[in-house]
C-alpha cells in the first residue's frame, strides 16, 4: 500500500512539474515522461510506452492524454486521475493569468525575445520527442518504413493523420510487422 | 473552470476507457499487431510535427535556431538528460540571443 502512495506521489510531482516546463505542448516533454516512466521509477518498458503514446494519439483530445496514460499504468484509475490533473492543474492556472501577461505586453520587445528565444529550443525538444518515439517503436526495417511513410504523409499532404494511424493499424492487423 | 473541465473530462474518460481496454486485451495477438503498427505510424506523426515546427525556423533565421534545436536535440533526444537542466540552460540564453538582436 505505501509503495502505492509513493507512486501517486511521484506522479503527482513528475506532472507538477513538467507541467510547468511544457510551453511548447505536450509534445515537448514526452522525452521526460519517458525517462521518468521507464528507465527512472520502472513503470512500463520502451515497448509499452511507444503503445501507451500511439492510444494517446488515436484517441480525440489534447496531447497531454499521454499522461493519463502513463498514470493509469503506474497506478490505475487513481493515477490517471492524479497525473491528468497534475498536467492541466499548475499550467491551466498559471496559462490563465500567463495569456492576460502576455496579451498585454503584446508590442514588449522582452515578450518578443521570451517567445523567440524559447522557441527554437521547443522545437529540438519535439525532435527529441520523436527519436525516443522512433526508438521505440521501430524494431524492424518495415516498422521504420510506416513511420517514414507516415511521417511524409503528414508533413507533406493535409490528410487527416488519423488516416495514418487507420492504416498502419490495419497493416498490423495482417501481421506483416510480427508481435512484440 | 466548468469550461476546462468539461474540454479535458470527455477526452481523458475516453483515453482511460482506451487505456482499460487496452489493459485487459492488450495480451491479444490481433491487439498486439495492430498496436505496433499504429505505434510507428503515432512515431511518424511527432516526427512531422517536429519538421513543420522547424521549417519557419530556419528559413527565417538559421544562424540564430539552428544551434539551439541541435542542442536541446543532442542533449535531450540523444544522451536523455533531465529536461528542466537542459532548459534551464538552454532556454536563458537564447532569449539572451535574440534580445540582444532586437536592441
Amino acid at each position: 500500500m505505501s509503495v502505492y502512495w509513493a507512486t501517486l506521489r511521484a506522479l503527482a510531482v513528475q506532472f507538477g512539474v513538467l507541467s510547468l516546463l511544457a510551453f511548447g505542448g505536450a509534445n515537448a516533454v514526452i522525452p521526460e515522461i519517458h525517462r521518468q516512466s521507464v528507465a527512472v521509477h520502472h513503470w512500463m518498458t520502451d515497448k509499452d510506452f511507444a503503445a501507451l503514446f500511439a492510444i494517446a494519439q488515436s484517441a480525440p483530445g489534447p496531447n497531454f492524454l499521454i499522461s493519463t496514460l502513463v498514470g493509469w499504468k503506474a497506478a490505475g484509475i487513481p493515477g490517471a486521475l492524479i497525473a491528468t490533473a497534475a498536467m492541466c492543474a499548475p499550467s491551466c492556472l498559471l496559462t490563465f493569468w500567463a495569456v492576460k501577461a502576455w496579451d498585454r505586453y503584446r508590442e514588449h520587445p522582452w515578450r518578443t525575445a521570451i517567445g523567440a528565444g524559447i522557441a527554437p529550443v521547443t522545437v529540438g525538444l519535439v525532435f527529441s520527442s520523436a527519436y525516443v518515439l522512433v526508438r521505440a517503436a521501430d524494431s524492424s526495417w518495415r516498422l521504420a518504413l510506416v513511420t517514414t511513410a507516415s511521417a511524409a504523409v503528414v508533413y507533406f499532404t493535409k490528410l487527416n493523420p488519423l488516416w495514418c494511424l487507420a492504416a498502419a493499424a490495419a497493416l498490423g492487423l495482417t501481421g506483416i510487422f510480427g508481435t512484440p | 473552470m466548468a469550461a476546462i473541465a468539461g474540454l479535458v473530462g470527455a477526452p481523458v474518460v475516453i483515453v482511460i476507457t482506451l487505456g482499460v481496454l487496452y489493459g485487459r486485451f492488450g495480451g491479444l495477438e490481433l491487439v498486439q499487431r495492430a498496436i505496433i503498427g499504429l505505434a510507428a505510424a503515432a512515431a511518424g506523426l511527432v516526427v512531422a510535427t517536429a519538421a513543420r515546427m522547424a521549417e519557419p525556423l530556419l528559413k527565417r533565421r538559421a544562424l540564430t535556431a539552428a544551434p539551439f534545436i541541435l542542442v536541446a536535440f543532442v542533449a535531450v533526444g540523444v544522451f536523455r538528460l533531465p529536461l528542466p537542466y537542459v532548459l534551464l540552460v538552454l532556454a536563458p540564453l537564447s532569449i539572451a540571443i535574440m534580445w540582444k538582436r532586437a536592441s
